[in-house]
């Protein structure tokens, strides 16, 4: 499997000029994002701030009494935890409250995978690439801290941050593992629910990192491609039978994503894609490439048709053996 | 020593309660005994394969329990035994700066505290900001134009060592 190129034309020479992109990016996008230019219009304005609520350490009514008191200005979204914020005198990254681990600054395409996994109290859950911990800390938050979350982070470094996020935010329930997610079978464990927050070429986030714009090789996306299965292979393996996976990427490329669960859907006769409440469907044609038809029920998220930043989830379900 | 701890403190019955662990880990490096509070079943995991990390590290483990931010902040809510002084906004915006507490921004102290004793900083809303230092006791805390209070590690201390590095 190799990285897709398209042939340029005048008008990928033309946005790519215009809002300062390598041209075989644009050329891509052209194939598969809709009305390209309003999304890269979105992503120039900069990324929305979602705060998610941390129920484990206040009410959404307390904490909203608290918003309003500071004079943050902020709107309900499709999630009744996670709130967009409008205006802040404050930067919402300082304040007591998010000190006080009262809310997690995170994207509302971030909250909706973890939503997507259905987690319960009392599992066994696994975060697969856990670091700084925003989904880490929302799945125990709907594990109501019982259960246990285990959490992989192969990075000293990472932990650190990891850490200090699962205490501001009164986690209880977790246990972390200095391990890469592809050696995550060495523990010896099958869990209920297992979250893949692949790392990826990051082109969904280009609002916050622009210089992806010009830096972005096809060979960064073959080489996260290739890690992205071996990932998800991995998590298919250790999941418990009937259990759920859910596989995410900030990233547009179909390499990243739909690509990827095609070919762990040839791989594994077990596993079936179910749908999804929001965002836009998966691809299932791409380049000259006929992809299995249950990808529609795969999502993909953009900035200027979703108010998020570019992102692609897919749930997937491991059969009982039935 | 810690049940008699969490007696004194008024909070046995949370700790001692279902679903919740005390895990007691000694670092091979330092000899230092760390206290986490975990779920039961992050807790069974956490003996059977050791993690790096595991719930809520709540104190260090000497002549006696030495509290950490977390676990002063759940000993103050559970038990209401815990010595504490609030402060008014001017104090919460410097302690959150890392600096100690002067006596004119204590607007209410526990009646029984005794100088270097350990404490919890909590502002207007007795929200847990800090663990401090008694300088002086009660009667001398709210003392202007003293630093009274010493700022021993705050909640915004994780994020002033980023931002350093």
């Amino acid at each position: 499997m190799s990285v897709y190129s398209f042939p340029q034309s005048t008008i990928s020479k033309e946005i790519s000029q215009e809002f300062g992109y390598n041209e075989w990016m644009v050329c891509r996008f052209l194939q598969f994002v809709p009305k390209l230019k309003d999304c890269l219009v979105a992503m120039e304005k900069g990324l929305p701030k979602y705060i998610r609520i941390n129920t484990l350490k206040i009410t959404k009514s307390d904490l909203v009494q608290k918003l309003i008191q500071k004079d943050i200005i902020y709107e309900d979204t499709i999630l009744d935890e996670v709130l967009l914020i409008k205006r802040s005198r404050y930067p919402i990254g300082a304040t007591t409250e998010y000190l006080l681990g009262y809310y997690y600054i995170q994207d509302l395409s971030s909250c909706l995978a973890v939503d997507e996994l259905d987690v319960l109290p009392n599992q066994l859950n696994l975060d697969m690439a856990s670091a700084p911990g925003g989904k880490t800390t929302y799945i125990s938050q709907k594990m109501k801290n019982s259960g246990c979350i285990v959490a992989l982070e192969p990075s000293v470094k990472r932990i650190n941050a990891l850490k200090f996020n699962l205490s501001r935010c009164g986690v209880t329930n977790s246990c972390i593992y200095a391990l890469n997610g592809v050696h995550v079978g060495r523990l010896g464990l099958k869990f209920d629910r297992i979250l893949l927050d692949a790392p990826c070429s990051c082109e969904g986030i280009i609002a916050k990192d622009p210089a992806i714009k010009t830096s972005l090789v096809p060979q960064k996306i073959e080489t996260c491609m290739l890690r992205q299965i071996e990932l998800l292979q991995c998590a298919i393996d250790i999941v418990k039978p009937g259990g759920l996976i859910v596989y995410s990427t900030c990233t547009f490329a179909p390499e990243e994503n739909e690509v990827v669960i095609n070919k762990l859907l040839s791989m594994n006769k077990k596993i079936k894609i179910e749908p999804q409440n929001y965002g836009e469907p998966g691809l299932t044609k791409y380049g000259d490439l006929i992809l299995d038809e249950s990808l529609v029920n795969t999502r993909r998220f953009y900035p200027h048709l979703h108010n998020t930043s570019g992102f692609f989830i897919a749930k997937i379900r491991v059969n009982n053996g039935e | 020593m810690l049940k008699r701890t969490y007696d004194r403190l008024g909070c046995f019955e949370y700790f001692e309660g279902n679903d919740k662990c005390i895990l007691i880990k000694e670092q091979l490096k330092t000899k230092v005994r760390e206290v986490y509070l975990t779920s039961e079943s992050a807790g069974e995991l956490a003996l059977s394969i050791s993690p790096a990390h595991t719930g809520l590290l709540i104190g260090r483990l000497g002549k006696r329990l030495i509290l950490s931010l977390q676990g002063a902040e759940i000993i103050y809510q559970v038990g209401r035994k815990f010595p504490f002084v609030t402060v008014n906004d001017t104090g919460e915006k410097l302690v959150l700066y890392g600096r100690d507490v002067f006596g004119q921004s204590i607007t209410d102290a526990s009646p029984n505290i005794r100088a270097n004793q350990n404490l919890v900083i909590l502002n207007s809303e007795r929200e847990t900001l800090a663990i401090g230092l008694a300088k002086v006791p009660t009667q001398h805390i709210f003392k202007e134009g003293s630093v009274t209070v010493l700022n021993l590690l705050d909640i915004g201390y994780y994020l002033r060592f980023q931002a350093k590095k």
